[in-house]
């Protein structure tokens, strides 16, 4: 085991006087080293990744209200997040001819950004949240602000999107953390070998 | 449209269908969903209320007042001393706080051919059948600031206030008020809630979360704790691999001396 350290008088001489810089310079000069610091910090990244990816799917997906204060805050807002978000929603709302995250409903029992763009004798909900025909025309766009429930979606679209983001995020997750658990045994043999050499 | 049903029969028979027992609807739940709104609050028209009392000589108008509940103990008087009705807007009265103000004025609705429910389903006939059968109060958001508006302003209501209408049949030749209901039930608008106050704290964890969380932080303690003590024995056994290179060089040299030292105690 000592036969690589035995092999040059100098560093023989210098682990003598016990130097404490030298020995560390020696320990990282050895590759196997190397190697188990770098795993480690790429282990612990990897952990606190899936530990932060399945946190806060808990807060998407486990109730409407981050969804919907986000939307609230977020749709029809003039910066570059509101434009972003304000584009994925009239996209769901469109695709899935929902309205809001629980209804239509939602734009009118709280404030938002959207209500200080449209005042509520105008539009009380996005127009995306009325019926439309084959032509995307809007049926009757009285009819949609009354509410009368054959011209508006009463839909609410986080049904949706909670199925979406728990589809992706637990196939995500579970598979990253079979990794983990693999990589753990291996970084564990790697270390026992390394005591060894 | 309910209450359009129950009046039908009611009027048939003759007997209950007088004005002063009938009330301002609010607009049927299954035609107008969102009602009352923020600022609005639509009502039935008055269908089949007036009939009695119109007569085939002149022409008649409807007038629609309002008035907040709590001005009700003030003032509700809608008509002055010689029967005409009162010219009060939203402005002289603060928005219906200090008494009745008048909102609209319409057309005698058409009891003879009232809108059907069911025809609210066809897309042409929709807002139609909107515009005759229910009444929005609150609609208007700019006759309040335009200077050249000339006819009754309908401006928006305050939220969370309860209002109370009233239907007047106005003879228009005379200028007299021939018939009138009573006050409506109260009626309350929408109360909005602060979009910052919604709480989006998930409340219990999921079961997921546990595992894998208490899971990747033993692996990680068992990791850390591995390594340092991987470096701990390599060191150990560095440090001992280090000396006793050096004590074996030690004990060849002596053993040189002893060896001579035996062989020349054995010769003497």
């Amino acid at each position: 085991m000592g036969s690589e350290l035995a092999e040059s008088p100098q560093r023989q001489n210098m682990v003598e006087k016990g130097n404490p810089f030298i020995v560390g310079v020696l320990i990282l000069g050895n590759i196997i080293i190397l190697y188990l610091v770098l795993m480690l910090i790429v282990y612990i990244f990897e952990c606190a990744s899936c530990i932060t990816s399945y946190t806060h799917r808990d807060f998407v997906v486990s109730n409407h209200r981050m969804v919907t204060k986000q939307m609230l805050t977020f749709y029809a807002a003039p910066t570059a997040q509101g434009r972003e978000l304000t584009r994925m929603w009239d996209r769901i709302m469109m695709e899935q001819q929902c309205c809001g995250a629980t209804g239509p409903l939602d734009w009118v029992n709280h404030t938002s950004t959207f209500r200080s763009f449209y005042p509520e004798g105008l539009a009380p909900w996005p127009f995306l949240c009325c019926k439309r025909d084959a032509n995307f025309v809007i049926l009757s766009p009285e009819g949609c602000r009354v509410g009368h429930v054959d011209y508006i979606n009463t839909k609410g679209c986080f049904e949706h999107i909670e199925n979406a983001v728990n589809s992706y995020t637990w196939g995500i997750s579970w598979f990253g953390f079979a990794i983990l658990m693999f990589t753990c045994p291996v970084m564990l043999l790697a270390m026992y070998h390394y005591t060894t050499l | 449209m309910q209450g359009y049903w129950l009046l039908l029969p009611l009027c048939w028979l003759g007997q209950l269908c007088v004005a002063q027992n009938l009330r301002p609807q609010i607009a049927n739940p299954k035609l107008a969903t969102n009602n009352p709104t923020l600022t609005t609050i639509a009502l039935e028209k008055p269908f089949c209320v007036f009939d009695d009392s119109l007569s085939p000589g002149s022409s008649y108008m409807v007038y629609l007042y309002a008035m907040a509940d709590s001005a009700s103990t003030v003032s509700s008087a809608v008509t002055d001393n010689s029967s005409k009705p009162l010219n009060t807007t939203f402005q002289d009265t603060n928005g219906g706080q200090l008494g009745p103000y008048r909102v609209a004025l319409f057309n005698v609705p058409n009891c003879g051919s009232p809108p059907l429910l069911a025809d609210v389903v066809n897309m042409k006939k929709v807002s139609d059948v909107l515009k005759q059968y229910l009444f929005r109060v609150g609609d208007d958001v700019t006759c309040l600031y335009d200077p050249n508006f000339s006819g009754v302003c309908n401006p928006p209501l305050d939220e969370d206030t309860t209002y109370r209408f009233k239907y007047l049949l106005v003879d228009v030749v005379a200028g007299v008020v021939k018939d009138q209901t009573l006050w409506s039930d109260p009626m309350k608008t929408r109360r909005v809630k602060q979009t910052s106050t919604i709480d989006t704290w998930p409340g219990r964890r999921s079961g997921g979360m546990i595992v894998i969380t208490s899971i990747l932080s033993t692996l990680i303690f068992l990791l850390v704790v591995g390594f340092l003590a991987s470096i701990f024995f390599f060191v150990m056994a560095s440090r001992e691999t280090s000396t006793e290179t050096t004590h074996e060089s030690q004990t060849t040299q002596q053993a040189v001396p002893t060896s001579q030292g035996s062989s020349e105690g054995v010769n003497q």
